[in-house]
Formats: structure tokens, sequence, C-alpha cells
């Protein structure tokens, strides 16, 4: 059976009764890894719905969700968190932030929102863009408006299939009723013109290979892309 | 004459507050409608073959070709009669025996 990973959760990180209903949930649609969303201030020690998941057999990355208002606020943060966090996010409602954030090799995944007005998706960020675009349903389930975020997340989909940016496809969930299978969550972005290989890729092999690479990169062994260290010179016999 | 192809879904509904079969089979024919409208739900040919209340969990039919749309159909339902809800689809299979029976796939080569 194919293994899903969902890299953005966003429960209460207190609420043990909610992780556990959410993690049984997860284990059931044969999710592996999910990536929990956990502020800088809450990150040790580490917080007690983690036990939860990982008692249920599911893998926790942990996520930084960013929202800079500036250039220059982005590349402070990075520069502070980013060795921190398996997965770093950014919010890119500002046409400065997106610009930078699509380029960075240190952002993961990059994020329009829907629900205000900003920076939309096109053509120039896709062409630049070395982060993974991130689809998110509960965008489409939990607030109002739902044709006008249909439109736009339609555009946005075609724009990466058409330019091979890559996309992730998650729930954003908070609790159990905004779950949703990720095997459906690819039927969605298949249906919003992604090719079915790349959704399938979107919610199972990008993610995990996200996570693999940065917790290589968080590893003393790995120095660079590409460049691992072996053993250092006082290891020599 | 051909054989029609055929999927079928095995789904569970997660709802806050009991429902009835009823109420979840009319969720899910209003949403077809929406997403996909009256030209798309006669393409897909769903039927409901069965709901249960106990367990929340129900068999969905529907042509082999349109077994995406239906499943993101499903994904896209939030409310049961205004009470929060969620569908999802728990495994897919060829035949009914084997969605309920469990069989577990072939691996593919």
């Amino acid at each position: 059976m194919k293994a899903y990973a969902d890299l953005h959760l966003a429960p209460s990180l207190d609420d043990v009764a909610n992780a556990r209903s959410m993690a049984t949930l997860l284990a059931e649609l044969h999710t592996a890894l999910i990536g929990l969303a956990v502020p800088p201030q809450r990150l040790t020690p580490t917080p007690p719905i983690v036990e939860a998941f990982k008692s249920a057999g599911i893998d926790v990355a942990k996520r930084l969700n960013l929202k800079p208002r500036s250039r220059e606020e982005l590349l402070r943060s990075l520069r502070r968190f980013r060795s921190r966090y398996e997965i770093v996010a950014v919010d890119c409602g500002i046409a400065p932030v997106s610009r930078v954030a699509v380029r960075d090799r240190r952002v993961d995944i990059v994020y329009f929102p829907k629900h205000e007005h900003g920076t939309v998706f096109r053509g120039n960020l896709a062409r630049n863009c070395r982060a993974a675009l991130e689809f998110d349903i509960s965008e489409l389930t939990s607030r109002l408006g739902f044709e006008g975020r249909l439109h736009r997340m339609k555009r946005e989909i075609e724009i990466a299939a058409e330019l091979s940016a890559t996309v992730i496809g998650c729930t954003g969930a908070s609790n159990s009723f905004e779950l949703r299978s990720l095997r459906d969550i690819a039927a969605v972005l298949h249906l919003f013109g992604l090719p079915l290989t790349s959704a399938m890729r979107s919610v199972s092999e990008v993610p995990f290979d996200m996570v693999t690479r940065n917790r290589l990169r968080m590893g003393k062994t790995q120095l660079e892309d590409g460049v691992k260290l072996l053993r250092r010179p006082a290891d020599r016999e | 004459m051909n054989r029609r192809s055929r999927r079928y879904l095995l789904i569970r509904f997660l709802t806050k507050e009991a429902v009835s079969a009823k109420a979840l089979e009319q969720t899910v024919r209003r949403s077809v409608e929406e997403i996909v409208g009256k030209f798309g739900s006669a393409e897909m040919n769903m039927r409901v073959i069965d709901i249960q209340e106990t367990d929340g969990k129900g068999i969905l039919r529907c042509k082999s070709q349109r077994v995406e749309s239906l499943r993101a159909v499903l994904a896209l339902i939030t409310n049961v009669d205004g009470t929060p809800a969620a569908a999802m689809v728990l495994r897919s299979s060829g035949t009914i025996k084997a969605l309920k029976a469990g069989i577990p796939r072939r691996p593919r080569p």
C-alpha cells in the first residue's frame, strides 16, 4: 500500500485528545508522515501531541509557517530558524516577499493566500520557483466564497503544471473534520489540471523527499547539497 | 457487448452529530451535482450501494473513468445537514467482494 504525507497540520499543541483522534484517522488513511506547525517559542520542550502521533506510527516533521512583512524580515527569519525546522513554509501575501521566497533554496514551501488580496502565483514566479507550491484543501473547505477561491487555485495549478513547478497537496487540518484522504487531494489536483502521476507524487514522493533531504541537511554530516562529511582528519587511523 | 467498467469506493463519513443514511446519500448526490454539474453527474453514473449509519461507512459505485472526479467531490464535502462532516475514501476496488473482504491488492509490476 502506498504511504502518503501531509505536510501541513495545525492542531492545538496542547489538545492531546484531538491529536489522538486525528492520529487514528490518519493511520487509517495510510498517512506515514505529517508536518506539524510549531511556532519557535513552542519548539522546546517537544509539544505533548507529538507523542500521540508517533504512537500511532506516524512520523512527525516540525514545520515553521513564516508570514514576513518584508524581504528583510524573511531573510532574518530564515537565518535564525532554518536549521531548527524540517520544513519551512512562507506565506507569499506580499510581492517582494514572494519574489525572494520562490528563489531562496532555504524555503521549502511557498503558499499564496486566497482569502486576501495580494500576490498570485504567476508565470514569472513559477519560472524561478525552487520551492514547492502548496495546495491547501482547507482553503476550499473552511471559508465562504468557494467559487472565487476555486478559480484562483485552478489557475495556480494550471500555471504550475504548465511550467513544471513542484506542487504539494495537504489538508491544513486542525481537527478530524478538516482531515481528508491524501489520495482524494491528489484527485482534486488532477481535476484542476495536474497530470495524475504528478498529483500522486505531490502527496507522496515529493513531501517524503523534502523531509528526508532536510533531515540530512540538519545532520552534522551533510555539508552542502551533494557534499557529505565521511570522516574528520582526527578519525583517521 | 462490452462489459461496463466500474469502480467501487469504500468511504467513511465523519460527522459531529449522528445523521441518517438518507441525509448522507443526499449530501453526496448534491455535492456531485454542485461540483461536476448535471452533465458530469450523468457521465459519472454514481450509485450509492450501501451506507451504514452505525459506523458511517458506505460503498459508492461509479464509472471507472470518473473515479478521480468522485474522489474530488467527496473531498470537498464539508457538512451534512448543517453538521460539520468529512468524507474520505478508505479503499477502491473493481469488485464489491474485494472491497468488503479487504483482499490485499496485487503488487504492481
